[in-house]
């Protein structure tokens, strides 16, 4: 290949530059690659307070949430409850027994409020088995607050999913916002400078008059689906900078694929050795952030690669997994080494 | 199109040092009477340009005189704000068109609404709307003006359409949530960058196909060619970081490293000097890069409008203009002093800027 000097230096110039610059500046930490399965458990766990702060909100008159709150014991608890069964199963099935409380108060159109607040002392009590003191740094906190207002039921795309497929979706991101501002105000306020307290409060009003103005749904939602995503990201934007902690996974895509490989080998040994629970939380793990920031572009480059991962992860957190879960989880976990490699 | 000198004014300055004061002043008026005898006409020409600012939330245009900073016009495209929006623009290189990205606030649906709406600045009317279904987020025009290509967000497509006919030259695939788009100097190529598959989409306008998918910066928001056409900038809102692609193999040979939060959108290139300028959406700022070493030299914030998205810099490289779409206006910059030196009030949610010569009515 022909190389144009002039190329040659600018690309010797910038690795200088970029290395010189980068021992100035001390590196930030990254939660989601230290901690990756904590903070899985701990966006499970909030998931559960976001869900149970919309139903204290809808206070009694539950329209259409009732299709929503399930998701409790179907897809929250799963992400953690492996590991909570490992430390304690005594805890783990009270917990699963306070959540199906809740879940059939609300689609019985019961009142919730008991059955919530014995679900809340439960699992403030699972929070504490599964996250250890040491593990909630304040770069972790940051993590699992980007998580909250970006991923799947987050405050960001309960918003998107309200608009663009079931209305009721929407208490669940209200609910979210209540969780966010909750920890912002417990946990990590006292840790921003002046300024960042006042973006971040700037923000708050916004999700607060014009996204999430009540936690039920308007009748139709027919402005901009991503009207939360502006905001979201910018308070990403500051829990970046206050934590000094990279919270987007996805700037270094083959990293992310590696980790997910990795993530994902302890659960296949679970499925393996017959721990259905513990198998499963490591897709969940792994699911989430695949979603989120591989499929589509594996789709785009290397779809040989994402139509069966895709299919995998789908299959393996379903109701009807496939026969041979530990096969399916290696394949898995190959396709993923394979994503590492391409990226 | 005429570009200013202004390594002129720099000997011009340094020829001056130790000249008297009532000497300068001489030779100031000499000059200004120099000038005044040859016709202003050829100079306000050279020195004034046409500044395009999309207010997205008020659907309108906003035209600034570049000599004066002022709003000189005020350019309705839908008439129905909040329902319909302008985003992205090109202007024709001789001035005498602008194309803007048009569509509704439902960035995943392929409505009616999405068009590359064409508006003739001797009259400000529309003059026509192309059909470009897909909600295109950004337009760029061919150098030779024939063409405008765009980002088609909510269909990941790129595509391509004759501006005097409207017809369609080619569409094709490109990576989810389609954004920024550029067409090379030479014409050969359309880069198209996509936020959610993190990728630059290469398109040979000669072939009519699709070359490759560059993998760039998280979240890239937008792309542009250097002027020389060696490399292509692409801004990543999420990396906070430009990738530079060398467009002779379309392949990435650095990675400007901005930080952690800083959130750069859209950029200019400098017309006269090694400079590349980016704008800081969340951040308020502008980061200026020395595109000779790829190293930031400065960061502007001070006077800044509030969560500036779009920027451009006029063709004689003396003033850059950003959209700030937090606080309805457009912040002048001094490109040489690298100072904030005016806001102008805009509309609603400045999305945009361009940057176009004032065309002649013969």
């Amino acid at each position: 290949m022909k190389i144009d000097p002039r190329l040659a230096l600018r690309s010797l110039v910038a690795s200088i530059v970029l290395v010189v610059g980068s021992a100035a500046v001390a590196q930030p930490a990254t939660p989601f690659f230290d901690d990756t399965m904590a903070v899985s458990h701990a966006f499970g766990l909030e998931l559960i307070s976001s869900r149970l702060n919309a139903v204290e909100a809808l206070d009694g008159d539950y329209g259409g949430y009732g299709g929503q709150i399930t998701k409790l014991v179907s897809r929250d608890i799963r992400r953690f409850e492996g590991s909570l069964t490992a430390a304690d199963p005594a805890l783990a099935a009270e917990l699963r027994d306070a959540l199906q409380a809740v879940v059939d108060d609300v689609v019985a159109g019961n009142d919730a409020s008991a059955s919530v607040a014995a679900a809340r002392a439960v699992h403030a009590r699972a929070y504490d088995t599964l996250i250890d003191a040491d593990t909630r740094t304040l770069a972790f906190t940051a993590m699992v607050l980007a998580d909250l207002l970006l991923q799947d039921d987050g405050v960001a795309e309960a918003y998107e999913d309200a608009a663009e497929d079931d209305l009721w979706e929407f208490p669940s991101g209200y609910g979210a916002l209540v969780q966010v501002k909750a920890i912002w105000n417990e946990r990590v306020a006292e840790h921003a400078s002046a300024s960042q307290v006042e973006d971040m409060e700037e923000m708050f009003a916004f999700l607060d008059t014009v996204v999430y103005p009540s936690v039920r749904p308007p009748p139709a939602i027919t402005g901009d689906p991503e009207e939360a995503e502006g905001a979201t990201q910018r308070m990403t934007g500051i829990l970046e900078s206050l934590a000094n902690a990279d919270l987007y996974p996805s700037r270094d895509l083959g990293r992310l694929a590696g980790s997910l490989a990795d993530t994902l080998a302890p659960a296949c040994d679970a499925y393996a050795a017959g721990d259905d629970l513990t198998g499963v939380e490591g897709v969940y793990a792994v699911r989430n952030p695949y979603r989120k920031h591989l499929r589509r572009l594996l789709d785009l480059i290397a779809p040989e690669i994402h139509e069966p991962a895709a299919a995998l992860l789908d299959e393996l957190i379903s109701t009807d997994p496939p026969a041979d879960k530990a096969a399916a989880c290696l394949e898995l976990h190959e396709l993923l080494v394979e994503a590492r490699g391409i990226l | 199109m005429n570009i200013a000198p202004v390594q002129h004014q720099r000997h011009a300055r340094t020829r001056t040092r130790g000249i008297g004061l009532v000497a300068r002043t001489v030779l100031l008026f000499a000059a200004l009477a120099f000038a005044l005898a040859l016709g202003t006409t050829a100079a306000q020409d050279d020195d004034r340009f046409f500044v395009y600012i999309s207010n997205e939330y008020s659907a309108d245009i906003s035209v600034i005189d570049s000599s004066t900073d002022t709003v000189v016009a005020t350019i309705d495209i839908t008439g129905r704000p909040g329902e319909v929006r302008p985003r992205g623009m090109a202007v024709s290189p001789d001035g005498r068109y602008i194309y803007v990205s048009v569509s509704d606030f439902m960035p995943t649906v392929e409505t009616n609404e999405d068009t590359i709406t064409v508006i003739d600045v001797l009259t400000n009317e529309v003059v026509n709307r192309i059909a470009a279904g897909g909600n295109p987020e950004r337009v760029a025009a061919t150098p030779d003006g024939t063409e405008v290509w765009a980002a088609l967000e909510a269909i990941a497509q790129g595509g391509g359409w004759n501006v005097e006919t409207g017809e369609e030259i080619a569409t094709f695939r490109v990576g989810i949530e389609a954004e920024g788009v550029d067409v090379s100097p030479d014409g050969r190529w359309v880069y198209i960058s996509a936020e959610t598959t993190h990728t630059v989409t290469v398109f040979d306008r000669e072939n009519l196909e699709v070359v490759k998918h560059v993998l760039v910066g998280n979240r890239p928001r937008e792309v542009r060619f250097a002027h020389d056409g060696s490399v292509a900038y692409v801004s990543g809102e999420v990396g906070g970081n430009v990738t530079v692609i060398e467009t002779e193999d379309h392949t990435v040979i650095a990675t400007i490293d901005l930080g952690l939060d800083s959130r750069p959108v859209e950029m200019a290139v400098d017309p006269v000097r090694d400079r590349l300028y980016v704008v800081g959406g969340g951040t308020s700022a502008v980061y200026v890069i020395d595109t000779t070493t790829y190293e930031l030299i400065e960061t502007i914030r001070e006077g800044m409008g509030r969560r500036p998205w779009g920027i451009a810099i006029t063709p004689d490289g003396r003033k850059i203009y950003t959209a700030d779409g937090l606080s309805d206006s457009s912040t002048v910059i001094d490109a040489e002093t690298l100072t904030v030196i005016g806001q102008i009030q805009t509309g609603r949610g400045s999305h945009s800027a361009t940057v176009g010569v004032i065309p002649r009515e013969d």
